[in-house]
């Protein structure tokens, strides 16, 4: 959950200093500051996008009943009968 | 049987009919006596004919009845039929004289069984809608940029593989995982169940699909059953229910957060397409720059009335600059294309490197003080911006120092 809420978060924080630079209601040091952080947000931002390729992952249930991933060989299935 | 060769004369007093005769006299009192009727029984040795007519024999404990269901009429049918399948059909006997053959011409079939079905259905989404499952105010939003998405559906369907396609082309940086479970016959009810209790226990999914692809109205019967829907209403995970195609409508469909028409669009509702965003986040920067740029502008307006009053040099060139470069970022961002982003970076390192050129710091190592109003350290341009008494926090080049206005002496109007 926390990999969500830390791009959502970026995302809105983002928008409210793109907001917040438009309506010019900050002092010019204070400009440069959000401006530099609104800059490094979009950066990371478009880099989570950029991510590699995840694998399809399979929830199992292990001997113990731990929930656990493993590789989900989601390729070349056969058709639904 | 009279053997060939008996008495001509007795049998020249009956009538010697042709095959022909007889054929047609059987298909009359056979379709005479039988107009159309309502015929219940099981399909086998089913087989659709490259004509699109389907030919299958329907039958019971003692007898069989070969039938046929042209392709006009067949186009019509709500389910595939295959052999196994218990129906009722409705047609006429007819004989087919070809080959002697008498048989049900089947203008209209549906599953038998299936009134219980639909009867079931309405009785429970009326009793959990009174109960109020399908309540809005139950409904959790879905989560708009999902990092994980649970799929709870058969490892081996079509659903499966149609929210991973559909999923991977939007972004492919979205982890799936998928709980497998059966989504027809006895064991599905109970498999999904607990499918969905595991997403829960687990907690790493955003957001949870839960179908498969389309069938006849018993393949998805899973879907409108009681404890499925009691799980789905439990869920803390969003849940996106897709359940066969447009125009299948199921109990689960009414309890999930969302539905989707179909698991292609549940893929389409969970995952955000990453071209959309990447421009999203492009046009945001843009955006930003075109406010520090509108700020600096400010900026250097108030330098070059300085410099008409100390000679203060702020480079207007570079701001002319920067402004042409903002432009074409902006250009750009609307064009979203490929690269926009990478040499959008670069172009974002430059300006940065540009904006620190004309950093106020370097104005004040020359001997110049900010001023800004306490508390909120609003920039004091004017003279107007303070009164006697009021709190100035003044920095120079390594430092900065709070004062208390004396007095104000306020020069002519101005444009701040």
């Amino acid at each position: 959950m926390s990999k969500k809420s830390s791009f959502e978060n970026d995302m809105a924080r983002l928008e409210e200093i793109v907001a917040r630079l438009e309506r010019s209601e900050l002092g010019l040091d204070e400009s440069l500051k959000v401006f530099e952080e609104g800059m490094k947000l979009a950066e990371s931002l478009a880099k989570t996008l950029e991510k590699a390729e995840e694998r399809v992952k399979r929830l199992v249930k292990g001997v113990q009943g731990e929930l656990e991933l493993e590789d989900f060989e989601g390729d070349g299935l056969p058709e639904e009968s | 049987m009279t053997p060939v060769g008996g008495d001509e004369g007795s049998r020249a007093a009956e009538r010697t009919f042709t095959v022909s005769e007889v054929t047609a006299a059987i298909k009359h009192i056979l379709e005479e006596s039988l107009p159309t009727v309502w015929v219940e029984g099981e399909i086998s040795n089913f087989n659709r004919h490259s004509s699109g007519h389907m030919y299958f024999t329907l039958k019971d404990e003692k007898s069989q009845l070969p039938a046929v269901m042209f392709r006009q009429a067949n186009s019509r049918l709500a389910f595939a039929p295959q052999s196994g399948m218990k129906v009722v059909a409705y047609g006429r006997i007819g004989v087919y004289e070809p080959s002697g053959k008498y048989q049900l011409y089947v203008e209209r079939m549906r599953q038998a069984g299936i009134g219980e079905l639909a009867a079931a259905f309405e009785e429970l989404k009326r009793r959990l809608s009174a109960e109020g499952l399908f309540d809005k105010a139950h409904k959790v939003p879905v989560p708009k940029y999902p990092g994980t998405v649970a799929v709870v559906t058969s490892p081996t369907g079509a659903a499966v593989r149609d929210v991973i396609r559909v999923a991977r082309a939007r972004s492919a940086s979205v982890r799936l995982v998928v709980v497998p479970t059966p989504v027809q016959g006895a064991e599905a009810a109970p498999g999904i169940v607990s499918a969905l209790r595991m997403v829960d226990e687990w907690g790493g999914a955003d957001v949870c699909i839960v179908g498969r692809g389309g069938g006849s109205l018993e393949d998805l019967w899973a879907f409108n059953d009681e404890r499925v829907a009691r799980a789905i209403h439990a869920m803390r995970t969003p849940v996106v229910s897709a359940v066969g195609h447009e125009v299948d409508y199921t109990i689960a469909d009414f309890v999930a957060d969302i539905r989707a028409s179909t698991p292609s669009n549940a893929a389409e509702i969970a995952v955000p397409d990453r071209r959309a965003l990447r421009r999203g986040i492009l046009v945001s920067a843009g955006r930003l720059e075109r406010a520090v740029h509108a700020r600096l502008g400010r900026l250097s307006q108030r330098a070059s009335a300085l410099r008409g009053a100390y000679g203060l040099r702020i480079p207007l060139d570079l701001i002319e600059r920067l402004s042409q470069r903002v432009d074409e970022l902006g250009a750009r961002a609307a064009g979203g294309s490929r690269n926009a982003l990478a040499s959008a970076r670069a172009r974002l390192e430059r300006y940065a490197a540009e904006l620190a050129a004309v950093d106020p710091t370097r104005v004040l190592a020359r001997g110049f003080a900010t001023v800004a109003l306490l508390p909120a350290l609003s920039a004091v341009t004017s003279a107007r911006h303070v009164d006697a008494g009021s709190r100035v926090r003044v920095r120079v080049s390594d430092g900065s120092f709070d004062c208390t206005v004396n007095s104000v002496s306020r020069g002519k109007e101005r444009k701040a």
